[in-house]
């Protein structure tokens, strides 16, 4: 009798749990994972993945056919100009929806002032630097055809050109660029690949998985303890190494991406401003090698003088990514950049 | 502390080994030591506000029995404190921003005025308990405590302190004078409201809630459709939120062996409006009744004055929910559609149980809660919106319908959610109790649903950020 009331008790423990696993994901309660694995890219979008995002800001959204946000225009490009958006989670922009999002507002901009028609699109990935984004143009990005790109840089993407063993990577050989891609044999991408099935499949697993990280940072006492735990100092501003430098690969990647029609539209970081010596550089270097550089600082710094909050969320009180208000800014900002080059 | 937080758990760890194990007659100085902890975590100078109101009331609640012709005169200097007190905290404010905004018309300001009061947390629901207290003495409905300790427990009770349900001292002071342990009923009880409770303010009403905050913060960002389904996810927080608060307060309450009244029954599934009141916010609806309602004459003085009373009483009562015309408003529109019904049933009384055993029937039944439903609905739009300007948005944007490229994804949301809810009140419904889970004979079932739902529950409190719950505001 014991035991079968303790099988009766796991057989409902688990048929209860799959009842609210289906609730959290037909309610959008918890986040499954939107990419998988792919030998080329290493980790692309998942195609056609619906999301609801919750942070700072809040939207719903789709990546599409093709795995990459906004509409899915086709890889073939019918006689249109098409401009590539390409950066980090800047250019992700998820935190507002795509209505508001600046590629929608540039494309519609551009539309309804030419006769050319115009097809922007958002190849923006979270977490991205420069390296990453080198590789993902020429792996992925280039397959649509840009009539131009635009690369969204910040200090941090000219810090350094670390980048995850889960995805290739640039490296300079000889005074060439070549892209590795050494990351299929790495045990751990094998190890997804070969996971996917059911890998990022649950909510309830993904926050098992959120847990164990956050228990494991330690950030588990504040959750726990509230306003009991003692503070441990978190705004310490660590001294900032001046000597790190742009490096080589750094600099040729520019050029490359350069010599491929992007233009570069630098952003100094808006929540903190210690490697923007960095930026500093960049445009020096930019300027001898005369490659195109759309600087974003006067339009924040003027922003700022009106107290037009272009990168602080009311309702989340945090401060970061650009908001409905900052994504029409830079839209604005752009489509006068671009007419004023036609 | 909120309920739906670890530390409340870890403090919940502490009071009952502590309250099981102890000798009895140390088990009340436990209770309203841990109590004041309880307040005091939120913001330790409001503990005065709670003694004072306690010793006030305490004191001239003995009066008020001990001097028959006096006692009115008592009971008036018990009013003036306790309402003095509220009215000051919550309040002050709110008439001074309002005669600012009249008196700018006439070229004065009275900003100058202005004061930064902290609301006390729970005000509202204390001051109502121990106003409860002193006019069931004066109504010789009750006796005085003879004891400070029990009167100060009844006060400060922890489990629904800071936000109800509001408890009539005729239920629970005796239960506080004798304090027996919990059975072993009360202890499954206790669990499975908690357990539940707990599911349904986390998963419900805070996952709603995330929903409704971002689109209400900034209407003006959104489409037609998604501001309307907007509004139906708060018809959702509210009550998860509100009825999932209320379940863990009785839950824990149980679990001290004390009973506390049941604050919500099913609302949405009311038929008419007078039957939504009998069952949404349970405690305040018939504290109105029976304190302000009852007091300014009820239905014994015409048909015209029973209407006013019902006016003056529901726009009290939004008022009390918070110091804005919106929540006014809120109140007056339920007071109109009362009067209504009351019009259209005559001098017929509401049917207490309606049988609807055919089509047609339950058609009606249908429609009826629908109906009921889309009129409580519409009220709701006031109680959330920030300001005027949000509903002016929001009834722009009707008249002006956006569509929306994300509205059935929206829908889809929402239907899960109501079907959620529809179903837990269901089983509530049919069961005729919020314990519906212990009807199952195999043991083996109810701790597998439970512990189920309490896991999940707590990994997403773990891995998100809790929102507070919707009535600490009030």
């Amino acid at each position: 009798m014991h035991i079968k009331n303790i099988a009766i008790y796991v057989v409902v423990f688990f048929f209860t749990i799959i009842i609210l696993e289906l609730f959290l994901q037909l309610g959008s309660v918890g986040v499954l994972s939107d990419n998988v694995t792919d030998t080329k890219l290493g980790n692309a979008l998942k195609p056609n993945y619906q999301f609801v995002y919750f942070n700072e800001g809040f939207s719903v959204g789709k990546i599409n056919d093709f795995g990459y946000y906004g509409p899915a225009y086709p890889r073939i490009n019918k006689n249109k100009e098409r401009i590539c958006l390409l950066g980090d989670s800047y250019v992700e922009g998820i935190q507002v929806f795509e209505r508001n999002h600046f590629r929608n507002i540039l494309e519609n901009e551009l539309n309804n002032s030419n006769s050319i028609k115009y097809e922007v699109l958002n190849f923006g990935r979270s977490g991205f630097n420069l390296n990453n984004v080198y590789c993902y143009y020429n792996l992925f990005v280039k397959e649509f055809n840009p009539t131009k790109s635009i690369v969204f840089i910040s200090a941090s993407d000219l810090l350094n050109n670390e980048t995850s063993k889960l995805l290739p990577f640039a490296e300079k050989i000889n005074d060439s660029i070549y892209i590795n891609n050494d990351f299929i044999d790495y045990p751990p991408f094998k190890y997804k690949q070969a996971t996917e099935a059911f890998r990022g499949k649950s909510i309830i697993l993904g926050f098992i998985s959120k847990c164990i990280t956050i228990i494991k940072s330690g950030e588990y006492k504040e959750i726990v303890f509230e306003k009991l735990t003692p503070s441990n100092n978190k705004d310490v501003i660590k001294d900032i190494d001046k000597s790190i430098k742009m490096t080589d690969l750094t600099k040729s990647i520019i050029m490359e991406l350069s010599n491929q029609n992007c233009v570069f539209v630098i952003h100094r970081e808006t929540t903190t401003n210690t490697y923007d010596y960095l930026i500093d550089e960049f445009v020096t270097y930019a300027q001898n090698i005369n490659i195109e550089v759309v600087d974003l600082s006067p339009l924040f710094e003027s922003l700022k003088k009106n107290e037009i909050n272009f990168n602080h969320w009311g309702k989340s009180k945090k401060k970061g990514h650009f908001n409905q208000q900052g994504h029409k800014e830079i839209a604005n900002y752009l489509y006068n950049y671009l007419i004023s080059k036609k | 502390m909120l309920f739906n937080s670890f530390i409340f758990f870890i403090f919940l760890g502490i009071v009952l080994p502590l309250y099981y194990y102890l000798p009895a007659k140390l088990r009340k100085p436990l209770l309203l030591v841990f109590s004041y902890i309880f307040y005091a975590y939120w913001d330790w100078r409001f503990s005065s506000l709670l003694f004072i109101s306690t010793v006030t009331d305490f004191f001239l609640g003995k009066q008020i029995f001990n001097n028959k012709k006096k006692g009115k005169y008592f009971l008036f200097v018990s009013m003036v404190v306790n309402l003095g007190i509220l009215a000051f905290f919550k309040y002050y404010n709110f008439f001074i921003d309002s005669f600012d905004a009249l008196a700018t018309n006439m070229g004065m300001h009275l900003d100058y005025l202005h004061l930064n009061i902290i609301l006390p947390v729970g005000i509202s629901f204390y001051t109502f308990q121990t106003m409860s207290y002193t006019i069931d003495i004066y109504r010789r409905k009750l006796g005085p405590s003879n004891s400070f300790i029990d009167f100060a427990v009844f006060v400060s009770f922890f489990p629904q302190l800071v936000a109800g349900p509001i408890e009539r001292a005729t239920n629970l002071l005796p239960q506080i004078q004798n304090l027996p342990k919990p059975t072993k009923l009360q202890i499954q009880q206790g669990i499975v409201l908690i357990v539940v409770g707990l599911f349904t303010k986390v998963m419900i009403g805070d996952t709603t809630g995330r929903f409704v905050d971002q689109i209400f913060g900034q209407p003006s960002l959104y489409k037609s459709s998604e501001l309307l389904v907007a509004l139906v996810l708060f018809s959702i927080q509210i009550y998860a939120d509100f009825s999932g608060y209320s379940s863990i307060a009785r839950g824990v309450s149980k679990l001290l062996g004390i009973e506390l009244m049941k604050n919500f029954e099913q609302p949405y599934l009311s038929t008419n409006i007078t039957e939504f009141w009998r069952r949404w916010h349970i405690s305040l609806s018939s504290w109105l009744k029976d304190y302000l309602y009852f007091s300014l004459g009820g239905n014994r003085k015409g048909v015209k004055r029973t209407y006013i009373n019902l006016m003056i009483t529901m726009l009290l009562g939004g008022l009390w929910h918070g110091a804005s015309w919106n929540f006014v408003i809120w109140g007056g529109l339920h007071g109109v559609y009362l009067v209504f019904h009351k019009l259209i049933l005559g001098k017929a009384k509401p049917k207490a149980e309606y049988i609807y055993d055919n089509l047609g029937g339950i058609s009606l039944l249908a429609s009826k809660v629908i109906f009921t439903y889309i009129l409580v609905l519409f009220t709701w739009l006031f109680f959330r919106a920030t300001s005027i300007e949000t509903t002016q948005i929001f009834f722009s944007k009707m008249i002006h319908w956006e569509p929306s490229e994300f509205t059935m994804r929206f829908l889809g949301i929402t239907l899960i959610f109501m079907m959620a809810t529809f179903t837990l009140d269901l089983l509530m419904y049919y069961t005729k109790t919020h314990t519906y889970i212990l009807l199952i004979k195999n043991k083996s079932i109810v701790y597998g649903i439970l512990t189920a739902m309490f896991f999940v529950t707590l990994l997403f409190m773990f891995q998100s950020d809790p929102l507070p719950f919707i009535y600490f505001q009030f």
